[in-house]
Order: C-alpha cells, then structure tokens, then sequence
C-alpha cells in the first residue's frame, strides 16, 4: 500500500497520547484511562446499576471502530466516557489533558456562586486580556452555569436586578445520586474549562471547579454519604471567599451598620478547610497545607472605597495576564486592614496556609443595585491561583 | 406517619449549622434518616416568571431505610427571603407507614394542604408526634383535564403510556394549569394499590437512588425539559405525543410517536424496557444475579448482564475456582479410599 494510502487511513493514524491516571471529577477516585467503561448510546441499554436506572449502561467494551469509538451491546458507536466507580460521566479530555482540580470554599451567603458565574463569564470575554483561553470541555456538561451566567448577563427585558438562587445543599442540577457497594453517594457535579495559554498554545490544561453551598463547610459537615467537598483532597490551589459584610468587625472597621442576625465566624470556616485539607491529604495536623489559598474578598464595591483601593481598572498586565504590582499593593491594604479588623482571620490563614494572597473582588460590580451587572475584578482571584500555582506564570511571585 | 422533617435556610437550624438547615423534626429521629430526608429537600430552579405556588413542587417518592423502601411525601415551595436577603424554600418531608399506604392515595396526601407548612416560625425546635392519615381516596373523575384539553381521555391515554414507561415519564401540561390536580385526576384511574407502584411530582424530578420509576406532571415552561439529565418519556398533553428522551451525545433522540385518539386504547409500548420494576430497592442484587447467567446475545438482556458482570464478575470467578478446587480435593480422596481399600 502506498504510504500516502495509509496516512489517510485513520486506522494507521499516530496514537494519541493518554494521561498515565485519571481522578474522576465527582468521587476523585483515581484509575488509569483503560479502566474507564464507556456509557452505551443505543437508546435501549437503560439501568445502570450504579449510575440508576434512568441512566445507559456503562460498560468495558471489547469491539471499536476504526477512530477508537466503542461498540456497545446493540451495536451503537459509543464515544463517552465514566468513572468506573461512580459510573458519571467525565468530558473525554480528561483521559488526554492533565487537569488541575480547584477548591471555591466559603461560608454560607459569601457570594460564591456569584463570584464563579462572573469570573467564568469574565475569563471568557477578556481572556486575550488574561493571556488565557477559557471554554468548555463539555458545554452539554455545562447547563447548570450558562443558566447561571445567562441569568446574571443576559439581556433581561424588566429592569429588576436578577440574583442567583440560593445553592441547595442536595438535590438539583448540582448533585447526582450513585448507588456505590450498596450504598447511597451524593456526588457533586463539576464545571470542566479547558484552559490554554494564548502565547503558548499547546499548553493545555483542565480546570476543575465546583459549586458547593456553603452549608457543605461547615464544621461537621463532611459525611462519607455525601462526599461533596472531598475535591479539598484533591486541589492544586484553594479559593476562599470571605464576605466582610457578614462580620461585625469588618463592618464596623468599614463604618458600615451592623449585622442583625448574629456573629458569623468565617475563621472558623477557614479553619474546617484546612482540617479537611490535612485529612484528606493525609498530612499531620501540624503541618501546613501545601496548597496556595487566595483569599478573595467579596462584595468589594460596598467597601473598597473606605479602604483606598482603586478597582475601576481591571489588574491585567501590558502584555496579557495579571499586573503583579497592582496584585501585590491590594494584597498588602488587604492584610493590613485584617489584621486591623478580624486579627483570628488573619491568624487562622498564617496558622495552615504559607502561601496566601488576598485580593479584592466584586462579582456584581457597581451594577449591584442596577439591573445591569459590571463585575471587578471577578476574575483575579481565579486567575491569579491558576498562575500562582506550579508551572503557573506567577510561580515565582511573593506577595 | 413515622416522622415528619422540616428543612429550610435559617440563621441557625437545629443541629447548629446556619443556611439550609433542619428547622424541625420528630423527637428521636435517626440520624442516617435526617440526613436521608434532608437529601430530598432540594427545589429545581423554576422558569422565569413562575410564582411561588407554581414553583412549589409535591412530590411522593422511594426511599431505602433500614433495608426497606419506605415512601416519602414532600411538599417543598418557595418561601421569600432568609436572613441573607436571598430566596429560601421550604421543604416538609412526612415518611409514611405501610398501614396508611393501603388505604390513602398519595396525591390526596399532598392536596390535603392542612398537612403541610407554608413557611417556619419561630425557633428551631422538635415536632409533636404527626398524626396518622386515615382512608383518603383521592379525586374522582379528570374534570380539569376536559376543561384544559377538552377531553378526559387524554388523562388515561398520557397515563396509560406513563405506567408503560419504565423509565419514568414527564406527562407536560400547557403553563399556569393547576398541576396537583391534574396529577390528582391522572391517578384518578388506578387503583389505590397501584398508585404506590409509582413516585409521583409536579416538576421535574430524577429518580432518587431506588429504582421506583417517577411519573411529574410538569409545566411547558419547566426549564429541566430542555436540558433533560437523564432517560425519561416526555408526553405532550396537548398534542399526545410521547418521546422517549435520553441524554446522548451523538444518537438523535427517538422519533415522535403519535398516540391514537384520546379515547382509543392505547396498544403500543416502549420497544424493550430493561429492569426498572416498581419492587423494593432491595429486589435489585438477586435480580441482578439471575440476569448475570442470561446467555450472552445481542439484546437488552445482555447488555443488563454485561453491567452487571462488570460488578459481579470477580466474586463469581474465585467462587467457581474454591468449587473447583473443593471438587478435586474431593476426587482425590476417593481415589486415595479406592487405593488403599485395594491394597489392603
């Protein structure tokens, strides 16, 4: 055969390369990509007996055509792909790209979920501006947050400002329910970004974030039924969402009204986090956690004036990617102004955490009141993690 | 009864914790049942526009307990704001007995309004004793579905191709109908028994965990219907369409079927259904183990059997080796008898 015949054959195609283990995005358990059973197309082949019964078979094939698709039991080519013990399906990439599983930890009412739909809808549109690409692995995956970005930037035809729900705690888009060795799970259902670095385009990575209600952190929280936070176990960088607006002290440190509903201990959050982090790791409860936290304050158009910081301007860099000088000034207000307002916050962060930035951020913007939202900075704090992080392009900064 | 469990977001619930929290439950309750309730107190986000009583979800659903599928009945509805400023609901689960199952329907649990919390007042605390439901028949008749569709056999027809579902149904109504009505009269049909062989809703709902098939009665505008998560027929009331939906990456979904007339008998079924009976959770594991001996052939059986190997496969393998083992041991000391019988 002629060799111009056989490159055009897809059977004599170069193989792909496979990352050597895969962590599945919703239980995090780790196998190698040929363990991974393929879910069944043909329309017939319902009940799984992990998955449920409402969901195709999941199964290990031994027929493939010609591009590496499955065969399933009645003959339908099969292209997706499960964990093999939770059976839910993961975007294909993640058996070819590496992916970086990130941790958005808060407490309940932080602005989490607001903060991830803005910074999500941010890094889409000024990813040029990022030095990043951002999109997703899996938009069929991704339902839940276009709901949410299309709910806060989509054109609404009253002029009532549109907020998030309120992120339930089980149920919902947001969770799935397995049956593993008998037993009942709640798995969490992740957000999968491919991530590229727009100078260097080959550099393709996954990141892996997930939408936890706050309720899920608290102390005493963590159960093996409902493993929804164990991606903590996981992570290569944290993001902690502290709302100075729910504490007393930081209010009254901004010269805001006080809060009616009683002290809300957002140290203690932080501190669960880190007990998580140690256990699921592993590590002595002594030793820090090797993780980098950003510290993202939310809701900073309510007091970032009283502080002097300036975020009419976004922090990017001449070149793309984020201006150093402008993340290391806020950074030092910041700390300043903890250690002034909530010094157990501060403590708490110093105590588990050596690497740790603090960075101001506003998911709605100045458009909180209007119908219109006009986030700032919303995507520092994500950003700033993903480079923060090793191999990043701000591995080496030092706040 | 057994216990009833209220779940909504509160400054400080009664384990402590602040947000969505357990707001009040009967005295004594386990804690694996607490948990088990509170799982279910999620509310799927509703269309743009919906009000609260058109949000608000009643739903009967299966769930395991102690090693037993136990029904649960919920009504959870939006309820303002929480102490953060932002939307709360309210979910109020009852987990019923056995008694109260063979002489109640369930939709005429959910429609008796007295049962079930608006909203929470007052401090988190521990519930009296729920009262026993007593004989409650349910509705009679599909008056609503004449006046919405103008024929009452579209109420049989959409349950006739529900029950033969398997994988559950979502039976869609035009937007703003009276839904717990009309699933009221929908289960009108069936007789009392038969109305347990089935979880029942208003909005869109995955089958939790069991594998007792979930039949919703949901509004046109439901945004789940454009995003459905998983297996399940969608009949259009208005048009008596029924497809079967499933969420596939590159196979188009099955052609629409038209139902014959509203009154007509419905004859046709779904092409194959594969295990999803109505029985007790606990079923599943020998079920599964008689399907694991199914011949190996191009069918849905195997394809169930194929699932099933991928889980059973291991225990079986080192079972038949220990037989086969013992097997020869046993040979072998005959042989050994025979022998030295002869020898001697």
């Amino acid at each position: 055969m002629p060799p111009v015949a056989t490159h055009r054959d897809a059977l004599f195609q170069p193989a792909r390369e496979l990352v050597r283990k895969v962590h599945c995005p919703c239980c995090w358990h780790g196998f190698t990509p040929q363990d991974s059973p393929f879910i069944a197309e043909d329309p017939r082949l319902l009940g799984d007996p992990v998955a449920g019964p409402t969901e195709p078979i999941r199964f290990l094939p031994s027929r493939f055509d010609l591009t590496g698709a499955a065969i399933d039991p009645d003959g339908a080519r099969c292209t997706r792909l499960a964990c093999p013990r939770c059976r839910q399906e993961f975007p294909r990439a993640m058996i070819e790209v590496s992916a970086t599983i990130a941790s958005v930890v808060g407490s309940p009412g932080a602005g989490k979920s607001h903060l991830l739909a803005s910074a999500v809808w941010t890094m889409r549109r000024q990813g040029a501006m990022l030095g990043l690409e951002v999109s997703d692995a899996e938009p069929r995956m991704h339902a839940r947050i276009h709901a949410m970005e299309n709910a806060l930037f989509g054109q609404h035809a009253s002029r009532v400002p549109q907020r998030l729900a309120k992120t339930e705690t089980a149920g919902g888009d947001g969770y799935r329910e397995v049956r593993v060795g008998g037993r009942t799970e709640t798995v969490p259902m992740p957000f999968i970004f491919t991530v590229r670095d727009a100078a260097a385009r080959a550099e393709e990575r996954l990141l892996v974030l997930y939408d936890n209600a706050g309720e899920h952190f608290l102390p005493g929280a963590d159960e093996a039924t409902r493993p929804v936070t164990r991606h903590l176990g996981r992570s290569e960088f944290a993001i902690f969402v502290l709302d100075p607006t729910q504490d007393d002290a930081f209010r009254t440190a901004l010269g805001l009204s006080r809060v009616a509903t009683g002290p809300s201990r957002q140290d203690v959050v932080l501190q669960e986090m880190a007990s998580r982090v140690r256990h699921h790791r592993g590590r002595r409860t002594d030793e820090p956690c090797d993780l980098p936290l950003v510290v993202a304050l939310a809701k900073a158009d309510l007091w970032a004036q009283a502080l002097g910081i300036t975020m009419d301007r976004e922090p990017y860099a001449q070149g793309g990617g984020l201006d150093r000088d402008a993340l290391a000034d806020a950074h030092g207000e910041l700390v300043r102004f903890c250690e002034r307002a909530a010094p157990e916050f501060l403590a708490a962060v110093g105590a588990a955490f050596p690497r740790c930035l603090f960075v101001p951020c506003s998911a709605l913007g100045r458009g909180a009141e209007a119908s219109r939202v006009e986030p700032q900075w919303a995507a520092a704090p994500f950003v700033a993690a993903w480079e923060w992080r090793q191999g990043g392009r701000l591995e080496s900064f030092v706040p | 009864v057994i216990a009833e469990l209220v779940h909504t977001s509160l400054p400080r619930g009664l384990d402590g914790g602040t947000g969505f929290a357990v707001a009040g439950c009967t005295g004594g309750m386990p804690r694996v049942l607490i948990d088990a309730l509170s799982a279910l107190s999620g509310l799927p986000q509703a269309w743009q526009g919906a009000s609260d009583a058109a949000g608000a979800m009643h739903a009967t659903r299966c769930i395991e307990w102690q090693g037993l599928a136990r029904w649960v009945a919920s009504v959870i509805r939006p309820c303002g704001v929480d102490h953060t400023g932002r939307g709360n609901r309210i979910a109020h689960h009852r987990l019923l007995e056995s008694n109260e199952i063979e002489r109640a329907c369930p939709v005429a649990i959910l429609q008796d309004s007295a049962r079930w919390m608006p909203v929470w007042s007052g401090a988190p605390r521990e519930l009296d004793s729920p009262t026993p439901i007593g004989s409650m028949p349910g509705a009679v008749g599909a008056a609503l579905w004449k006046q919405m569709l103008g024929d009452e056999g579209v109420a049989n027809a959409a349950l006739e191709v529900a029950m033969h579902s398997g994988v559950g149904a979502w039976v869609v109504v035009p937007s703003g109908c009276d839904r717990l009505q009309l699933l009221a009269e929908l289960v009108a049909a069936l007789p009392l028994h038969e109305r347990w062989t089935r979880g029942w809703s208003t909005r869109a709902l995955r089958p939790s965990g069991g594998a007792v098939p979930v039949i919703c009665v949901i509004d046109a505008q439901e945004p789940a219907l454009e995003n459905l998560g998983h297996a399940a027929w969608v009949i259009r009331a208005e048009s008596l369409q029924a497809t079967r939906r499933a969420p596939r990456s590159t196979v188009p979904a099955a052609e629409p079927r038209a139902a014959p007339g509203a009154t007509g008998q419905i004859t046709w079924e779904p092409e194959r259904r594969l295990g999803v009976a109505p029985a007790p959770i606990l079923d599943a594991p020998s079920k599964s183990a008689t399907v694991d001996a199914a011949p190996i052939e191009t069918s849905p059986e195997r394809a169930t059997a194929v699932a099933v190997t991928l889980e059973e496969a291991p225990a079986s393998r080192v079972k038949a080796i220990l037989w086969m083992v013992f097997a020869l041991g046993v040979v072998a000391a005959i042989g050994l008898f025979l022998w030295k019988a002869r020898g001697a």
